[in-house]
Order: structure tokens, then sequence, then C-alpha cells
């Protein structure tokens, strides 16, 4: 059986944070009913196509999946489990937001058979999070982390944002102090990144608020790296930290090329060597479902070139790189003969390093990452 | 052909019509056709020729276009130098269907042999550019242009350098003389005090000025030539709200108080920036040159200062900051394709830098620095 995993996107949220620039809006309410027929309506389009694949991972993310009444999120699931094979220990991931739980719907999502909470906390300073155009406070947090475990969660990651304007030093590493405290199990670091069309680009562009240091940005980074390390995370992908065994298994698979398919407004899909999405507009995406019109646009032919290139950089996320005797293997192809000049020209430049057959970037190689990707890409 | 001189056999002759060629038995006086006939050089025929009967030809060819002036040069070079050839043929097919493109071979020390060529204008030079770049494939790096200049040497030698790069140094210059154009400049009254305005911001000489008519004035004005080659048509044009004409012509070198502006690159000069500018110009140019080369280069892993100097003496100077962060922190379904396209626009990137010493500079870098002045 092929492995599949399904990502589900819930594009409604309160309000909209002042970074984030998803797919997701406040004030589109009224369409959530709409929206998840369309979404029963696009997994049924699937179920053929998934005869022989087993799901892995399945991850509401958004927007706010806890922003909705339980009952769509729990039911989605069930129909999910119902038409699709499902590995007994497939991992089922809800985003919430601290300021949208509570232990009515943490009991529901417990039920139907969630096991795994992705919560983002960003900040444990109020100030800062109300910076950033969050609906909660550091107490909704902690309040929500008690429900959580008390319904039996046992697989909590907390986001958290580094590098946010007006952060100081001490009050990243006071944040880290905090969730290493409560024990998650999983942690992500986020560097922010500005990006076009979010409240916190313009406040720069008009001078409001000073764009980050990035030595500072850097410092933060490398100081979480190792303190988390000396707290038993295994630091397994740039941004993502996890005690033993508890590396989220949803997002490995994006980087290790395993086919996903992603449902709802705006959702990215790899699967049979294609890349493709579905239509942003979520009003257009309810009413292409209902009138059996194409909700997939973008389709993009990964021929072996572009696979392999994919694994390269994808797999060099991951702290322990990538296998380069499997990269053989699998696709016939020997790195040092198409590469062999950009491989020393990088280690000459102490961005990349090669140590028994695996390939991974050193600790200046995370800070430039991309010098490194785009000389295989 | 009759300026040329070359014999053809014909093919076919025909009209024009809409998307496509009727053939036709002939064509009389009076008719606007086409011949076609195997012409295995595009240097065989040159537009504004006389086409004659090779058996029975005409005694005179009728009167050609008249060639005309260029008004912005710069030199282009080939970014991989083994398409030099590619390049001038390129440079000569375009010719054939633009006539007022001119290019002659010229080098530099940092890009290697190319070509100094003269436009009509920028527009002009920056389409000629695209064209090379998308029709005929070719990854072109552009320069500051150059004019000739006369030095006499505190030796007595008298050399012509017109490439700053052989400029020899001060100390054994005894005089540089530069060449001097009389501009006709036709331009309507209202403009007539912003078009002497900028003679004189670029060192023209006021000589006469005439009414040709009730609207419309000539003036005359001897400038330096190296004041008028690259955006100076551009800038006449810009002041007059399109209404001026410029004409000009050679009319000799006149001393001027000239100096070589160097840029260094990292502590390397870079002898394809290096250019000759006069005295009182030199400081504020040098410092625009500095800025826009900051804007231009990207960062690197270490920081690259970027100075501009006269005769040793740093008078500018702009640091580029090192690279800290560059690296994705999100990377998961619904990023993968935009993180690819960076990548690959990234990717795009690198291959128009160019290779000075540990540096990559753009291509563009060589041409931002002749946009300097609105």
């Amino acid at each position: 059986m092929k492995p599949i995993s399904l990502y589900i996107h819930i594009p409604f949220c309160k309000s909209k944070c002042y970074y984030c620039d998803f797919n997701s809006f406040s004030g589109l309410e009224n369409l959530i009913d709409e929206y998840f027929e369309a979404l029963n309506k696009e997994l049924t389009s699937y179920i053929d196509q998934l005869k022989g694949y087993t799901v892995k991972s399945v991850f509401f993310g958004g927007g706010t999946p806890s922003y909705v009444k339980a009952d769509y999120i729990c039911n989605f699931l069930k129909a999910c489990k119902e038409n699709l094979d499902f590995d007994s220990n497939a991992e089922i991931t809800i985003e919430a937001n601290p300021g949208t739980l509570d232990e009515g719907k943490l009991i529901k999502y417990h039920n139907a058979g969630i096991n795994r909470l992705s919560i983002g906390l960003q900040a444990c300073q109020n100030h800062l999070l109300n910076e950033i155009g969050r609906i909660h406070v550091l107490e909704d947090f902690d309040r929500n982390l008690n429900l959580a475990r008390k319904c039996g969660f046992n697989n909590i990651s907390a986001d958290l944002i580094f590098g946010l304007p007006g952060q100081s030093f001490n009050e990243w590493a006071e944040t880290l102090d905090y969730v290493i405290e409560k024990k998650l199990e999983h942690i992500s670091c986020y560097s922010l990144t500005i990006e076009e069309g979010t409240v916190l680009e313009k406040k720069i562009s008009e001078g409001i608020i000073e764009p980050v240091d990035e030595e500072l940005d850097r410092r933060m980074y490398h100081y979480a790296v190792e303190k988390l390390k000396q707290n038993d995370y295994v630091h397994y992908e740039i941004s993502n930290f996890a005690f033993k065994g508890r590396e989220s298994r949803h997002n490995i698979a994006y980087w290790i090329l395993q086919d996903y398919i992603g449902f709802g407004a705006g959702a990215h899909s790899y699967f049979q060597k294609r890349r493709f999405n579905n239509i942003y507009d979520v009003k257009n995406y309810i009413s292409s479902l209902k009138g059996k019109l194409e909700i997939i646009e973008n389709v993009c032919e990964i021929d072996k070139k572009t696979e392999i290139s994919e694994y390269i950089i994808l797999g060099l996320r991951m702290i322990n790189g990538i296998n380069l005797k499997q990269l053989e293997e699998i696709y016939d192809f020997n790195i040092y003969k198409e590469h062999g000049e950009r491989i020393k020209k990088l280690m000459e430049r102490g961005l990349l390093d090669i140590r028994n057959n695996y390939m991974m970037l050193t600790s200046k190689g995370l800070d430039l990452a991309n010098q490194v990707m785009v000389e295989f890409i | 052909m009759m300026y040329t001189g070359k014999e053809f056999l014909v093919n076919e002759v025909g009209y024009f019509r809409p998307g496509t060629l009727a053939p036709c038995s002939e064509l009389i006086a009076g008719d606007v056709g086409y011949i076609a006939a195997s012409i295995k050089n595009v240097k065989d025929t040159r537009v504004g020729d006389t086409v004659t009967s090779a058996d029975n030809p005409a005694s005179e060819p009728l009167p050609g276009y008249k060639k005309v002036n260029s008004m912005v040069f710069c030199g282009i070079y080939p970014a991989d130098g083994s398409k030099y050839g590619d390049l001038r043929d390129a440079l000569e097919k375009l010719q054939l269907n633009d006539a007022s493109l001119t290019f002659e071979p010229e080098s530099s020390v940092a890009l290697g042999f190319g070509f100094r060529c003269g436009f009509l204008g920028l527009l002009h030079m920056e389409i000629i550019q695209e064209r090379l770049d998308r029709e005929y494939d070719l990854d072109l790096v552009t320069t500051a242009p150059s004019v000739v200049y006369k030095i006499t040497k505190t030796n007595g030698d008298v050399i012509y350098v017109d490439n700053p790069t052989n400029m020899p140094p001060t100390p054994e210059i005894q005089l540089m003389e530069e060449p001097i154009v009389k501009a006709t400049i036709m331009s309507p009254k209202e403009f007539v005090g912003n078009v002497m305005e900028l003679c004189q911001e670029r060192r023209g000489v006021y000589k006469d000025m005439n009414y040709i008519d009730e609207s419309r004035a000539m003036l005359n004005y001897e400038i330096p030539l190296n004041e008028i080659i690259y955006d100076f048509f551009d800038a006449l044009k810009s002041r007059t709200k399109g209404y001026a004409s410029l004409d000009y012509e050679l009319m000799g070198y006149k001393p001027a108080k000239l100096v070589k502006l160097d840029i260094l690159i990292n502590g390397e000069i870079v002898d394809a920036l290096s250019f000759i500018v006069h005295e009182d110009k030199a400081y504020s140019r040098a410092r625009k040159m500095a800025e826009k080369l900051k804007e231009t280069i990207p960062r690197h892993q270490f920081e690259i200062p970027i100075q501009a100097c006269i005769g040793g003496k740093i008078i500018a100077r702009e640091t580029v900051k090192a690279y800290r962060k560059d690296v994705l922190a999100k990377c998961y379904g619904g990023d993968i394709t935009r993180k690819k396209k960076l990548l690959e626009k990234q990717k795009e990137g690198k291959k128009r830098m160019r290779q000075i010493g540990s540096v990559e500079v753009p291509q563009e870098a060589f041409m931002s620095v002749l946009k300097l002045d609105s």
C-alpha cells in the first residue's frame, strides 16, 4: 500500500494576524457550512484515486481550524476514515489558536481520533502578541494546554516566532524557557518573514516599525538550537524540534517527497508526480464543487530531473541531510558527477558538509540555506 | 547592388499583401515590393542601396539614405568570450533591418573583446540589448561608453586614448584634450531657457541663437562629446516635452581638466567601470556611482567595500553589508512551489553575474552606472 498524507485547509479566522499571508479570512463565517459540504464533495472525488493508498497522516491547517465548530472537523475526519484506508498509527493533527479552544472541542477532537495538537503560541509576552495581532494572551495558552493534557493529548506542539519587531533577546529566551518548562513534545521556531501584503509589511514600509536586525535574528535562532538541544529536543528540521520519536510525521512527508493531497481552498498537493493546487477563492471553491467544475490549477509535471533536485532541496531542510547512497539507488544519480564542483565550492564556503554518505547543511548553512539550494535547483 | 558591387540572381519579385507575399512577373516604376535572391552574406546588401540590372546597369546610383548620427554609445561584450563571433553576426543582422545601429570592435581588460555601438537614444540602446538577448539568445555585458581623448605626454608624445584603462598616469600627462562637437539644437521658444540650462550643465559654450520662425529657435553650442554621448539627447527631449531636435558634428579637440575615475570593488580595480570625467564633476559622479553600485551589487557572505578613486586617492565609498540570513523559515506543502520559483529566479540572476575577484557583479551593474543623471 502506498503512503499518502492528507492536508485539510480551514480558511476561517476570527481576525487576521499581522504577519499572515496564508489563504485565510475573517468575516466569512456564513460560508462555513457550505465549505464543509464542498470539502465532502472534494473528498468523494478522490476516493477512487486513493484506492491502494494508506493514510499516514492528516493535518487540519488554516486559517484557524479550531475556530469552527468541532462537529465540522470531526464529521469530516469520520468521512475520511470511512472512505479511505488509514494506518492504525496515523498521526492526526489539528492546528489551534489558544483563543478558540475549549474543553468541549478538545473532548470531541480526542474522541474523533485526533491525536496531535499544534497550538500557535508565537510568544509569551502579551505586548508582543498584541503587536502582531494575535487574539489571545498567554493565560489562554496556559489554560488550554492544561485542558488538552487533561483530555488525553500527549502529542502537543507549539509554534513560536522570533525576530518579531520590538522583541528583545531576553524576551525570546523567556519564551523558550516557558515552553521548555511545559515539556511539550514538539516545538517549531520560525524566524519572522515579512510577507507582501501583510499588515507588518505595510507598517515597515510606512516607517511605523523597524525591520529586525539580521544579526539579532540569527543570535536568537542559534540560541534556540542550543537551548532546546540541552533540553532533550532533537533538532530535526531547520525550524522544527521534538523529543525523540515525536517528530511530525506529516511535515516530514513534505520533505521526503511523499505524496500528499490538499483539500480545501488554495490547498496544494503532490500526487503521482504532479504538483497542483486548488483555487484560492473560498466562494469560488464552494460554487465550483457545487457545479461540478474544475477546482484544480497550476498542474506541474515533475520529471526525473526535477524530482531529483526537489529531493535534494527539500531533503537538505532535514538536519541530518540527504542520504547520498539512497539518492543514487533510487534515481541512479551520482551527485558528485553532476554537482561535484558546486559541492566543493559550498564546502569551501563552510555551508555544506558530507559525513558518512550524508550531505547536510552546516550551522552556517542553516542561516544561508537558500544559497546552498540555489545550486541544486 | 550598386554600392556594395555584388551581383545576385533574382529568384522572385512581388508585392506585399497583408500577412503574405504576392509574387508577380515584374515590378515597374512606382511599385513598392520585394526582390528575392540568393544572398548568402548580410553584408552584401546595404539599406539605401540601389538595385540595378547587371547586364544593363544605370550610370549612377540613386541618392541613398543619409547615415544617421548616433547619439548614444555603449560597449557591448559577450558574457562568454567564445560567443564573440555570434555577437558580431547578431549585430550585423540587426543592422540589416535597423540602419541606425552602428558598431566597431573594442576591447576591455575586464570583459575581453566586444563592440562599441552607437544608437539613436537610450531607448534604442535598450531595445537593441533586449533583441540581442531574446532573438539571438546572447548573454551580454554592457559598459559605459568611451570617447577618444588626445593626450600630450610630458615627453612630447601625443596619444589617442579611447579606453580609460589606457590613460597614462597623471604625472606623465602634460595636456589632455577632449573632442568637442558643434551642436545645433532646435527647440520651441518656450523651452529655450531649459535647453540653455542643460547645455550649461554639460559644460557647453554658447555660440549663437537664431529664430527660425516665430515659434522655434535654433541654438548653437560647443559641447564636449563625452557630455553628449549617453543621456544628453534624452535629457534634452525630456526638458522640451519631446520637441527639441539635436544635430552635431565633431569639430576638433579642446583642452580640458579631465581625470580618470576608477572604481574598486572589494579592493580590486574594475577596468570596465573606469571612466574619464571632468574634474569639476568628478566628486559628484564618484558618489553617485558608488551609491548605484551599492544598490545593484547583491550581498555576499562577506562585506564588500565599493570605492571610487582618482589617482589612487579614494573620494567616495559605500559598503555592501554581508548576508546574515537567507533561509526560508517555513516550507510546507503550499510553500514548495513558491520556493522553487524563488530559487529559479535566484539561479537566473546568478547567470547574469560577472565574477570580479570573489565578488559576483550583475551585468546590470555595468549598465546602471550609465543612468546616473536625470
